[in-house]
């Protein structure tokens, strides 16, 4: 099968050509970090760009962050896999993106406050301690997010250029990619983030037009695209609402939040609104971004569904790379399904320029990501542990390590995780570890005097339970999911059939109205299965343990009271004496919306429960004032003249 | 006349002791009193800018929905392509113009502020 796919990749039209476009492409742009690397002299240019970003430029800039080659690659995915009912995820995100330009929903708030970091607003509204747990969170949720950036973005290049995936070229260009990028965030900062984004906004917006309408050509024209849509996949591909389809209205809901977050409070986003010259600018900037925020998700998704027809009516050697006919046979991550079809399809010349764009949209992004993250250990975490002591330059080379740093993390993350979800349900959960907490904190400090500092402490620490939506915790954790099923050894394997002691059914108790009430909506997210029933455990998770200790999980693919029967095993053989158990995958948007409730419940009890201390802030002849800041915005100019002073 | 126009300022506001003062009858002019029914605050214009933009949103949703009921998900999915790549095409080319002209502004700015950070120096 790995053979299969060098040849598959193999055939692309890529050519020297546009190998000579791709270099002189990246020489430019890192030729523009060297000449701007002279403006990038304090902290608020070397990350806020000045705070000199007009509406046009500010846009740009946004969407060449948020349209990087992850947004492509996941959506493009998410097309492959759900068809046009994902065109709903843009369709959101655009509508959202809007509604917030229109009210200047947290943005607005966070704008006035004049600050640089989203912890650093924490600390003006809720103190010292918050900013410091609120920096710790955002990187811990932020890293582990863009773990897989440089992976995905490596497995694009591999597959558009026809290079070997068998060898160690994924390797290579994961570790060519990082140089690159860390080289030409290191030098330039903000300003050249933003020039670059400029540049990227010009090849792509041109690029993904016409790649666009060459994808829709190559199925055959526009209308011939839905019938064949309909003919290969029927309703679930079209109805985003339908049980049958990958979404659902648990997932829609999931989204419509995930809208707010991705321009109101994920910090790279936060972070190009707060560098906007006014307000007015902001507001503008959100309203017309919003065409960027769906156009960046629906164009990759029709990519992934022409891909997916033109695999399944015209190239049938990708037919059986991804969907094998052969039950053994293991199908091609379908992560390459794309590349793989821009490759064949765009023409020499074109494929280059298209692949510059791409890896510039990469740089954008990361370049982007890894300027947020470091700067926010430096200034959230680092500099208040030292009591705001730091000097800029001091700073600045302090978040010039940590970018290195970061890097390193991104590429050692990208070869070694193991999980199997969806990029961008891996994305939006490793996010909520952030976000969910966030967004009980800038929306409660701005807009509910009562907020305190107990309630954001509490709703920051809250928001780590998101982290339960990756497959490896549920694995890790699965005894304690409520409905999981305990251990039973095995008493015969069979080929992909395991044996054990057989299920009895349970009678089920008699309970009040309010007991059966209670339980019911407290246990509503968790599925209960009847073991004893047939095919019950249908699309749950086996989880195999040896007596070492060593584990396996593997999905269910029928179930009687006594054995069960599996697909594969993806690491070892079962014998018999091993012990397994069950549980039922908990999806990514479900935990999610648990976590939302459940972080914005502990904020508001909180705060209800531990106020802070009003006195504190009203009485001038307080001798002490300082581990409540004030909430007057005017009076927060202190720490952002500070980081205004030059470099000697 | 004195050549610098600081100085006679100067003069002008200090007079001698021997001579009386001066007193400066300011020419009259006819105080206009605001009419206040004239002027209308800038948050009407604002309410009203909002529920102008809440009406298109409402207008794009309503036309949704009728395609929805003539054409179903698919006729939904295809206004949304054409819909969007229409506008991103427009707003494309709306920014590679103003985005040039603020990359020009950005450097003046940032070239000023090089050049006030060398003179404090």
């Amino acid at each position: 099968m790995e053979s299969a796919l060098t040849n598959a990749t193999g055939q692309t039209n890529f050519t020297n050509l546009d190998w000579g476009i791709v270099a002189v492409y990246l020489l430019l742009s890192v030729a523009v970090a060297f000449w701007v690397k002279r403006f990038a002299g304090n902290m608020t240019n070397f990350v806020g760009a000045g705070r000199a970003v007009g509406t046009w430029l500010g846009i740009a800039t946004l969407t060449g962050t948020e349209m990087g080659l992850i947004t492509v690659m996941y959506s493009a995915q998410k097309g492959f896999t759900g068809g046009f009912a994902a065109f709903h995820i843009g369709v959101i995100a655009g509508m959202v993106a809007f509604l917030v330009g229109m009210t200047g929903l947290i943005v607005v708030g966070l704008r006035k406050h004049e600050v640089l970091t989203i912890p650093e607003y924490y600390e003006k509204r809720y103190g010292r301690r918050t900013r410091i747990l609120g920096g710790i969170m955002l990187a811990f949720g932020g890293l582990l997010n863009m773990g897989l950036f440089l992976k995905v973005g490596a497995m694009f290049i591999v597959g558009i250029t026809g290079m070997n995936p068998d060898g160690n070229a994924l390797k290579l260009v994961m570790v060519g990619l990082l140089a690159l990028v860390l080289i030409y965030t290191v030098i330039g900062g903000m300003i050249s983030v933003v020039i670059t984004d400029y540049i990227q906004f010009v090849v792509l917006s041109v690029g993904i037009l016409i790649t666009g309408w060459l994808a829709v050509e190559s199925v055959g024209g526009f209308q011939s695209l839905f019938d064949e849509a309909d003919k290969l996949k029927g309703r679930e591909w079209f109805d985003p609402t339908d049980a049958e389809s990958a979404f659902g209205w648990e997932y829609l809901a999931w989204m419509f939040f995930l809208g707010i977050v991705n321009c109101a409070l994920w910090p790279t986003a936060v972070a190009r609104a707060l560098a906007m010259e006014s307000t007015t600018a902001l507001k503008r900037q959100y309203k017309w971004s919003s065409i960027s925020f769906a156009i960046r998700m629906i164009i990759p998704n029709l990519l992934g569904i022409c891909a997916f027809i033109f695999v399944m009516t015209k190239a049938s050697d990708l037919q059986n790379l991804f969907f094998p006919e052969d039950p053994d046979a293991k199908p091609i991550n379908n992560l390459y399904a794309m590349p793989i079809y821009l490759g064949r399809i765009l023409p020499a010349g074109l494929v280059g320029l298209i692949t510059a764009a791409m890896i510039a949209a990469f740089m954008s992004t990361h370049d982007g990501y890894l300027l947020c993250w470091s700067s926010v250990i430096t200034q959230d975490i680092i500099a208040p542990l030292f009591k705001e002591r730091l000097n800029n330059p001091t700073r600045i080379k302090i978040t010039r390590i940590l970018i290195v740093l970061i890097g390193f993390y991104i590429l050692y993350w990208g070869l070694f995780y193991g999980g199997e979800e969806d990029i961008w349900d891996y994305m939006a959960i490793t996010g909520a570890i952030y976000f969910t907490g966030a967004f009980s904190l800038l929306f409660g400090g701005l807009y509910w005097k009562r907020a305190s500092s107990t309630g954001a402490v509490l709703g920051l620490l809250a928001g780590i339970t998101a982290i339960i939506g990756l497959g490896p915790v549920q694995q890790a954790i699965h005894p304690y999911i409520p409905g999981s099923i305990d251990g039973k050894p095995i008493t015969l394997v069979e080929d992909t059939t395991v044996k054990f002691e057989e299920f009895k059914e349970k009678e089920i108790p008699e309970k009040s109205f309010v007991q059966y009430m209670l339980t019911d909506f407290i246990m509503a997210p968790f599925e209960q299965a009847k073991p004893w029933r047939r095919n019950a455990l249908e699309e749950w998770t086996a989880i195999i343990r040896q007596p070492s200790g060593f584990m396996q999980a593997t999905e269910i693919t029928y179930s009687r009271d006594d054995e069960i029967e599996v697909r594969e095993w993806p690491k070892f053989k079962p014998q018999t004496g091993d012990v397994i158990s069950f549980y039922k995958p908990i999806s990514g948007a479900r935990v999610g919306l648990m976590t939302v409730a459940f972080t914005m419940l502990v904020f508001i009890l909180g705060s209800i429960f531990a106020p802070d201390r009003k006195s504190a802030e009203i009485n001038p002849n307080d001798s002490s004032p300082k581990d409540i800041p004030p909430l007057d915005p005017t009076a927060t100019k202190t720490s952002a003249t500070q980081d205004e002073r030059p470099m000697p | 006349m004195s050549e610098d126009p600081n100085q006679s300022k100067k003069s002008q506001q200090e007079p001698k002791t021997s001579e009386p003062p001066v007193i400066d009858i300011p020419a009259t002019k006819p105080k206009r009193m605001p009419i206040k029914s004239q002027t209308t605050p800038q948050s009407v214009f604002n309410v009203l800018w909002i529920i102008m933009q809440l009406v298109f949103l409402c207008i794009l949703g309503m036309l949704y929905i009728l395609v929805y009921l003539k054409l179903g998900w698919s006729g939904v999915w295809k206004m949304t392509l054409l819909g969007t790549c229409g506008l991103f095409a427009v707003m494309s080319f709306l920014v590679i113009i103003g985005g040039a002209l603020d990359v020009r502004k950005l450097f003046r700015r940032l070239r000023e502020q090089e050049n006030e950070s060398k003179s404090i120096d």
